[in-house]
């Protein structure tokens, strides 16, 4: 099963395009370009589109024509919330409301100092949630692929650092494992993805959506070593303006000397992980934005 | 911290901690492939770098470290101006 290759969608000249529309024409007037762009990428990106296509009729059994417009809404769905990143960080945060379920989660991991770990996934913005994270006030370091364009990643970093996020790009020869690893030392919070991995980085296969798929143990092993927090946080959109914030409450992963026995307790974290972002993957389809194949195919 | 004794230290460790085999501590080993450190085990490193050298391991300072040549000369250097 591929892991990611390293090819985030989208160019410089795209996000240019999507902020300066932002900036001069509004919110509203950017989405109805997007209606657009989605339809370029639906009609061009054949690679992508197979792969959205097979997670709409094979893993949630839509039908043929419903899976076909799925694979439109996705990259309708993914544009929309860029445009509300960029919205966001450009200052017009105060047109999106909030509805928090768990924020008091990681309020308590900020207010106690424990450090911790938030693992969400490539649905909704958790980025967006940088209106969340402001309010509680802690320092938060983003683990991001360093696959993004190095132009975009300078321009979302600029920003991203006034607001007191650290971004911190994964390598492929882990060198990220030791910004990382200071940071959770110095009870810092870390945000990452737990629903993709680069090759070489230790993974387990787990059942999910019905079938098994790879994902990585690197998270969980980092909160057992460094003896911190947990919680599963995903921020989902729910109309043109709202956002829906969830996290689960901190868990613990006991730090086992035996090498055998510490990976049997990962992978039952691994799967606790899972079991949260299905529940997310029903209730928001359209916003699970994978373009690579995920699952083993038969 | 004498070289010798710090090459003792990091070898005892890798055997300790990695579950690694004296025989498999050449020089010209790569971490990864030969001696199989994974991402999970650069984690253990830090903090045992950490603990046993009492210096902060920097991300770009090992972005370099291919071999276990290369990671005796790290500690070697950083342990000693230490």
């Amino acid at each position: 099963m591929p892991s990611w290759k390293g090819q985030s969608r989208g160019t410089v000249l795209g996000y240019k395009i999507f902020v300066f529309t932002l900036k001069h024409l509004g919110l509203s007037f950017a989405y109805f370009i997007l209606l657009f762009v989605a339809f370029y990428f639906f009609l061009f990106s054949k690679s992508s589109s197979r792969e959205i296509y097979f997670y709409f009729r094979e893993i949630h059994k839509f039908s043929v024509i419903k899976s076909i417009v799925g694979v439109y809404r996705n990259y309708y769905s993914f544009g929309q919330v860029l445009l509300d990143k960029f919205a966001i960080l450009g200052g017009l945060k105060g047109k999106f409301t909030y509805n928090f379920d768990g924020e008091h989660h990681l309020q308590q991991m900020a207010n106690e100092k424990t450090g911790g770990i938030i693992i969400n996934a490539h649905m909704g913005s958790f980025e967006t949630a940088g209106q969340l994270l402001e309010r509680i006030n802690t320092r938060i370091n983003l683990i991001v692929l360093d696959a993004e364009h190095k132009q975009i990643k300078n321009y979302t970093s600029d920003v991203l650092a006034n607001k007191g996020v650290n971004v911190i790009s994964i390598q492929s020869d882990f060198s990220h494992i030791i910004p990382v690893s200071n940071a959770l030392i110095n009870k810092e919070l870390i945000a990452i993805a737990g629903d993709r991995f680069i090759n070489d980085s230790k993974a387990y296969k787990v059942d999910f959506m019905g079938k098994k798929a790879l994902f990585p143990s690197g998270p969980f092993y980092l909160a057992a070593r460094f003896g911190v927090p947990v919680t599963f946080a995903f921020a989902m959109k729910e109309s043109k303006t709202h956002y829906h914030f969830y996290a689960t409450a901190p868990i613990y992963i006991p730090k086992i000397d035996n090498k055998d026995e510490q990976e049997k307790i990962l992978l039952e974290y691994v799967e606790k992980y899972v079991k949260e972002f299905e529940k997310m993957v029903k209730k928001y389809p359209y916003q699970w934005f994978n373009y690579y194949p995920f699952w083993e195919k038969n | 911290m004498e070289t010798q004794e710090i090459i003792s230290k990091i070898n005892n460790f890798l055997i300790d901690e990695f579950e690694l085999e004296e025989s498999q501590l050449q020089p010209a080993a790569s971490l990864k492939e030969t001696l199989e450190i994974d991402s999970l085990d650069y984690v253990d490193l830090v903090v045992i770098i950490e603990k046993n050298f009492g210096f902060k391991v920097k991300g770009e300072d090992f972005a370099g470290i291919k071999t276990l040549q290369d990671f005796y000369d790290y500690i070697i250097k950083h342990a000693k101006s230490n």
